[in-house]
């Protein structure tokens, strides 16, 4: 009787490039240039110029590239910094295999891990799409599995099921046995780590890179006759025992790929507090289906249900990153520029009188009939009063980027555009965005990283 | 002032001139104790490979990479050197872990780059040791019961306590390498009789330093760990709340060092079977017991043993020491458990084999009246002639209510070294760790035990 790891081994082995549908493809190469687009915009954040400086401090072997800060480092410390630094303006995709539970940023732990390997190891194009959604299925396979509960007791499922995908995105690229396979799970789940109550610190992201770093570690070790136990998930001192509440091992062992989780996944538009969304949306769509002047507007109502509104803490930021926190913001950018863009998230931006007067102008009306229920989905209402006395309002159940109203091409490339153009430049940019369109066709991961570094 | 505040104060303000000498001594004990098992481990294969995996990756060389006479990075070079400890899992033991194992490789890699003098290293160590056993003492046996190997629980954050105390943090960053330490806290009990029960303890010493040393350049973290509802204790113990009298009551008034002290193990096997061995070697040199003559052997051990001591007919070196079966075979048979017993050709002699099958092992609870915790193990066997030995040990040889001699400690440490180190070196080693106090820079240490 095999067990789970040993299942999971096996269908990584048996799994590759060809099994895995068009449409899956597709997306995961939209979550691929999203997230470098993104990690290259957080090299400018204070996290990664820490995380810039450890990597001074330890060193080591320049064989993976750490996107935009313009450097090489060892494959397991590029995984490190490219998954810290991608996760650290939370601006990258998640997915939630249980609605109520809080989803993993999946290609923050998974990618960062199958980019070092496949740039070490000269991988292709093809090689690396496969690995990376091969993680990503185990690691909404895991969560399938064992969530709300394992959420809710307090874990970062991004760090804690993030370490599996890591480990299998690695084993795949360095082609390890089944046998292989299952040690490297085995080590992965000795390293499943990662409190919630860090939530709100830099220590966030560094749960996202962390995992991806330690599941490249445990595929590199097993791949070197290391050991661990072959029972990591359902053994007595093992992962589910220890860290998970509720168990449907069936998830985990008999729906792997059937279908690929990954369509689940949902990208976000607006670089600020997922809270925030469907507000933003709203607006909008009413300034532009009514040209709303932002001069013209004389209030606006937002209503959400109250966990949303308790997420969006300042009225009248005076930081960017308050302005992530906070409707009054974003609303107001979207009312003076139609869009909600990194660019626009200056401490500069949050203080200009225009802003400020257009800020006060915005009420956020926490109401529990929004709140998701068995018949209905959490939505949100926006109600603007034009100078004239005009009402006009719109309600908002799925904001953009997720799978119900994905990204149109159009909206993930300018996201993508205005995030790498932050740290390099615009050729770079076009080709980087080109060659990740086109990933399949890529011959040398090795050739294309170069671009990254910054 | 709340609890992790008040620990990470204690680790602040705490010097050398404040520390007993009694707990000074016990330090350099376990230093020199752990120094010497982390030698004799530096060849196991599981060494090899973790030592063949960080030189791929390279880094800057700053620490040493004890027993292989390279320098590594910081990180690298404590992950290393806390296998190569635990590896033969013969490094001491308190309260519910390995402490040494995971404390001192992060001091000795980061206090070479530092050049730390005996003083900060011993100050440092004591510390770090407060920490991990009151972490110990806070989850209880929460860890266990959960499936955690309890050890790199405890460790991570120990190292965070040593290497904040090396890289002089104030306290808000103190309290802030405890939290991104406690987020680096991880281990399953499943992973026993692998050789990533090893990797625990280098990874526990790694995920220490990489907290304080993030902290040390800026990075944030959760300043409450160890009070707020789903902080450190919630997710190893699954207790919504706790005594922090446990974490923060009378620190220092004894120093844990002291108080419960440490155990330095006598046998290179899992500390559960210790006491059934001494009891064993008892019986066995009192009367004269040949292995031929035995019909069975009953051994009474603390229940919470029988789980861990799993493997019934251990297949390698790793699993013999989780072997109540072997262990009490080869005692028999050799009438010691040293390095030299735990030998793939001796678990798979025929002789053994057939010894081991009569061996049963009861999880039976027998507490003293006195400490009401301490467990003892009875030892009985009878012969094929109908007579019957039984001998009971409460406090196992090494514990600190029956310590090994100076004399013993320093032939452990010279049996161990002996594998890697000429007999120059190993006096050399000695001198130096007896009289730590007296060191300027480590690095001088560590050069002699390269």
């Amino acid at each position: 009787m095999s067990t789970v790891s040993e299942k999971i081994a096996e269908w990584v082995q048996i799994t590759n490039y060809n099994c895995i549908p068009e449409e899956v493809l597709d997306i995961a190469k939209r979550c691929i240039l999203d997230f470098v687009g993104v990690t290259l915009a957080g090299s400018r954040e204070e996290t990664a110029r820490i995380v810039r400086q450890y990597l001074n401090e330890v060193s080591g072997k320049g064989e993976s590239t750490v996107i935009g800060l313009g450097i090489k480092a060892p494959c397991t410390e590029a995984a490190l910094a490219n998954g810290t630094v991608g996760h650290c303006l939370d601006y990258e995709d998640f997915i939630q295999p249980v609605s109520s539970a809080g989803g993993p940023h999946v290609t923050a732990v998974v990618l960062p891990a199958a980019l070092a390997v496949a740039e070490k190891t000269n991988r292709t194009g093809k090689e690396l799409i496969e690995a990376y959604v091969l993680g990503c299925e185990v690691v909404y396979s895991i969560g399938r599995a064992v969530e709300p509960g394992h959420f809710l007791s307090g874990w970062h499922n991004t760090g804690t099921h993030g370490v599996f995908g890591a480990a299998v995105a690695a084993s795949k690229l360095l082609k390890l046995n089944a046998d292989e396979t299952t040690y490297a799970l085995g080590i992965a789940g000795s390293e499943a780590s990662g409190l919630r109550e860090n939530f709100g610190t830099m220590t966030k992201p560094f749960h996202a890179g962390a995992a991806s770093a330690k599941g490249v570690r445990a595929a590199m070790l097993a791949r070197l006759g290391f050991t661990s136990a072959k029972t990591i998930f359902e053994g007595r001192n093992g992962f589910f025992n220890a860290l998970c509440k509720k168990l449907e091992i069936d998830e985990l062992t008999q729906n792997l790929g059937k279908p690929f989780g990954l369509p689940q996944v949902k990208l976000k538009l607006y670089p600020c507090c997922g809270a925030a969304l469907r507000g933003i949306d709203g607006t909008l769509d009413l300034a532009n289906e009514y040209n709303i002047k932002a001069e013209e507007v004389e209030e606006v109502i937002v209503k959400c249900h109250p966990g949303a509104a308790d997420a969006l803490t300042y009225s009248k930021p005076i930081t960017a990153l308050e302005g992530k926190f906070s409707i009054q913001f974003p609303v107001a950018l979207a009312l003076s520029e139609r869009g909600v863009t990194l660019e626009q998230f200056t401490d500069d931006r949050v203080r200009e009188p225009k802003i400020i007067n257009l800020m006060q102008r915005v009420k956020l009306v926490p109401t529990p009939e929004l709140a998701a229920t068995n018949s209905q989905v959490a939505r949100a209402v926006v109600e603007i009063t034009l100078k004239g006395g005009k009402k006009l309002a719109k309600t908002v159940d799925f904001p953009r980027g997720t799978p119900e109203k994905p990204l149109s091409d159009e909206q993930l490339l300018q996201k993508y555009r205005s995030c790498a153009s932050l740290a390099i430049s615009e050729k770079a940019t076009k080709e980087m965005q080109e060659r990740l369109l086109n990933l399949e066709k890529v011959e040398d991961i090795g050739k294309l990283a170069n671009i990254l570094i910054g | 002032m709340e609890t992790t505040e008040k620990l990470a104060r204690f680790i602040v303000e705490t010097s050398y001139g404040e520390i007993p000498a009694k707990a000074i001594t016990v330090a350099k004990e376990a230093m020199l104790d752990c120094l010497g098992v982390l030698l004799a481990g530096s060849t196991d294969p599981a060494s090899k490979i973790m030592v063949s995996f960080l030189r791929s990756l390279g880094g800057e060389p700053h620490s040493s990479v004890i027993g292989w006479g390279f320098k590594t990075s910081v990180l690298n070079a404590a992950l290393a050197n806390g296998t190569m400890a635990h590896v033969l899992d013969y490094d001491d033991v308190s309260v519910g872990g390995h402490p040494t194992a995971t404390i001192l490789p992060a001091l000795l890699a980061l206090g070479e780059k530092m050049n730390a003098s005996g003083k900060e290293v011993i100050e440092a160590y004591i510390l770090g040791f407060e920490v991990f056993a009151r972490c110990c003492e806070a989850v209880g046996l929460g860890p266990r019961k959960l499936g955690f190997h309890p050890t790199p629980i405890m460790g991570v954050m120990g190292a965070a306590a040593v290497a904040a105390k090396l890289l002089k943090l104030d306290v808000e960053q103190t309290r802030m390498a405890l939290g991104l330490a406690a987020s680096n806290a991880c281990g399953m009990g499943e992973n026993r009789g692998s050789m990533t029960k090893p990797f625990h303890a280098g990874n526990a010493a790694r995920g220490g330093l990489i907290a304080a040393m993030l902290v040390s350049e800026g990075y944030t973290a959760a300043p409450n760990i160890l009070e707020i509802p789903f902080g450190y204790i919630y997710a190893f113990s699954a207790a919504k709340g706790y005594n922090t009298n446990k974490m923060t009551g009378n620190l220092g008034s004894p120093f844990k060092v002291i108080s419960p002290g440490i155990t330095i193990k006598k046998y290179p096997t899992c500390g559960e079977t210790h006491q059934a061995i001494d009891a064993m070697l008892f019986l066995v040199k009192n009367h004269d017991i040949s292995p031929e003559g035995v019909a069975s052997i009953e051994v009474d051990v603390n229940p919470m043993a029988v789980g861990t001591l799993a493997y019934k007919e251990p297949g390698n070196v790793l699993q013999s020491k989780f072997s109540m079966n072997f262990v009490m075979a080869i005692a028999l048979q050799e009438r010691k458990v040293g390095l030299e017993q735990l030998d793939d050709e001796k678990i798979n002699n025929p002789k053994t084999r057939e010894l081991m099958k009569k061996v049963k092992m009861i999880g039976r609870k027998r507490e003293t009246e006195a400490a009401g915790r301490v467990i003892s193990s009875t030892v009985r066997v009878s012969l094929k002639n109908g007579k019957e030995y039984s001998h009971e040990v409460l406090n196992r040889l090494g514990t600190p209510a029956n310590p090994l001699s100076k004399e013993e400690l320093r032939a452990k440490y010279t049996d161990c070294a002996r594998l890697c180190l000429k007999k120059k070196a190993i006096e050399r080693s000695l001198n130096l760790i007896e009289n730590l106090e007296e060191l300027k820079d480590i690095g001088e240490l560590v050069e002699t035990i390269e």
